[in-house]
């Protein structure tokens, strides 16, 4: 590597300084990724717990609601769903998770109370309200799952990100910091043995 | 009760020979073995080409078939109603009339949540049948449920309908019709002779499933004691109204109250709650129920061969039929197991 440095004494106290801070940042980013690694792995046993529930929620639900459409009929399942006049909303806000930002995921009517249904219960269908309850279920898991996997995707690009800076600090920036310092200290102590040599020699004359 | 004129003999002896061609386990097996695609031709060859020719420009798949059995069943039922004349008539009218209050439902909740004439009538009331003509011009008729509820005064829950505050929900309102058809048909069936008292206790066997089921599921969803109450029917024979706050207070109490009756199959009855608990569904428990309804209904039909009863039995075996095709047909299209549809057709 071509050093285009000034080999002088102040450059070195600047270089000393810049090594000890790049190591600081060093350490930070470190542990920056450590714990952005630790925030994902506990946050990849929920989601992967997550979506074992979602995917048993929906082959309840599905198998519920083709069992309503089945026995009542597809005509009182649809009347059934006209009734039901609150449409789902999800509201995305952001959080922060050690500087990442992420979305924090919150829904409203994503399930419905079986007392807060639009239809009667007297005559209700049980497999109609059981496969509505199994949806709303599904919904509110969904909407779970979702944030959880956006999390993870945006945790995962920022501890890649955190990870090629951590390298870049540690295997080239640091290393070549170093390099010029050890450079920078040679060659003062070089130009100091030749000041010495000089001035001995300016002597026995 | 206007009479007319009875052809009991004349009408029984028709309903019987129609029991006759319906479609028998047998059949009813070959048709789960088939696969989706085949069914539907399957269907139409089993007598509902007219109404599956009918729909076909409009639906296709499970909504074809299922609305041609629905239009087949209203020409039947209309059919039946015309052949029969005077006490007959009107004992064969109360069982039939059940149909007439999913339609007010359906109106009800279109107009409540302004939904479009016309989505109505490609998707819940085909327009295709003249039956449901009234009920989508009620629906583009009307733009309050009050309206809708005007609309309705010349029906037989009319009145009961328009007796609601106008500040009820619309769960109010089908909570009246629900208790109104019972309670109305309890009071038609007024009188001694045997096959209006054999009917009267069908009602009553009908109302007690019902409110079994609304207990239990009332209970699996966490309502209180005073709104599974709220829901409950009176007329029923094993839950009697004097019953009710017992009955509703926990299932236990609903299962003491059901056990003090030498009529109804206890130990049967605890066996699908359990089998229900297991699976975490009411599935067992409503299809026990609806086979002892049907098993009641096969026996009431035996006791008097020349009384409207055959006649009641024929109309609850063709619904039974076309319950059976739908359920077949949609089962199979969704991928349910053959077993599950067994469990359920048979």
């Amino acid at each position: 590597m071509a050093l285009d440095i000034k080999p002088t004494r102040s450059e070195l106290i600047n270089l000393k300084r810049r090594i000890k801070q790049t190591k600081n940042g060093y350490k930070l980013l470190k542990m920056k990724r450590d714990g952005l690694f630790h925030e994902f792995r506990t946050l990849l046993s929920d989601m992967i717990k997550a979506k074992r529930e979602l995917t048993e929620s929906y082959v309840l639900a599905k198998s519920r609601i083709d069992l309503a459409n089945a026995i009542e009929g597809g005509l009182k399942v649809r009347s059934a769903a006209i009734a039901n006049s609150a449409s789902p909303e999800v509201e995305v806000e952001r959080r922060n998770i050690m500087g990442v930002v992420v979305p924090s995921v919150s829904g409203t009517n994503l399930k419905q109370a079986f007392g807060e249904r639009s239809i009667g219960f007297t005559g209700s269908s049980p497999y109609i309200d059981e496969a509505a309850d199994s949806f709303g279920n599904l919904i509110e898991r969904m909407v779970k799952a979702a944030e959880m996997e956006a999390t993870l995707k945006r945790l995962l690009a920022e501890i890649e990100a955190t990870k090629r800076r951590v390298n870049a600090l540690e295997f080239k920036v640091i290393p070549e910091l170093e390099e010029a310092r050890v450079f920078i200290q040679l060659r003062l102590e070089e130009m100091e043995r030749e000041e010495t040599f000089r001035l001995k020699r300016f002597k026995n004359k | 009760m206007p009479i007319l004129g009875n052809n009991t003999a004349y009408v029984a002896a028709r309903a019987k020979s129609r029991k006759s061609s319906l479609m028998d386990r047998t059949r009813l097996r070959q048709l789960i073995q088939q696969s989706p695609d085949q069914l539907t031709v399957a269907v139409a060859d089993s007598g509902y080409r007219t109404e599956i020719d009918l729909y076909a420009g409009h639906f296709t798949g499970g909504d074809l078939v299922e609305a041609a059995l629905t239009h087949n069943l209203q020409a039947e039922l209309s059919n039946i109603l015309g052949l029969c004349n005077g006490k007959v008539r009107n004992l064969v009218e109360i069982y039939t009339g059940r149909f007439r209050y999913h339609n007010a439902k359906v109106v009800l909740r279109a107009v409540l949540n302004e939904v479009d004439v016309k989505k109505v009538s490609h998707s819940i009331l085909p327009e295709e049948s003249e039956v449901n003509t009234p009920w989508l011009k009620m629906i583009e008729e009307s733009n309050t449920l009050r309206d809708a509820v005007e609309q309705m005064r010349r029906l037989p829950f009319g009145k009961a309908l328009l007796a609601i505050g106008e500040d009820e929900g619309i769960q109010a309102y089908e909570d009246t019709l629900d208790r109104h058809y019972f309670k109305h048909s309890l009071n038609e069936l007024q009188g001694s002779a045997p096959e209006i008292r054999i009917l009267r206790n069908h009602l009553g066997d009908e109302i007690d499933h019902r409110n079994i089921i609304n207990i239990l599921e009332g209970h699996a969803f966490g309502l209180s004691a005073e709104e599974i109450s709220q829901a409950l029917i009176p007329g029923g024979r094993l839950i009697k109204e004097r019953n009710f706050s017992q009955a509703v207070g926990s299932r236990e109490n609903l299962l003491d109250v059901l056990r003090q009756s030498n009529r109804f199959d206890f130990d049967g009855f605890q066996q699908v709650i359990s089998t229900s608990d297991e699976e975490r569904t009411l599935d067992p428990v409503i299809t026990w129920l609806r086979n002892r309804e049907s098993a009641q209904m096969q026996r009431m039909s035996y006791l008097h061969p020349i009384s409207a009863l055959p006649v009641i039995h024929y109309v609850s075996a063709k619904i039974q039929e076309i319950e059976d095709l739908r359920l077949i047909v949609r089962g199979r299209m969704a991928g349910l197991s053959t077993e599950v549809l067994e469990a359920h057709v048979l």
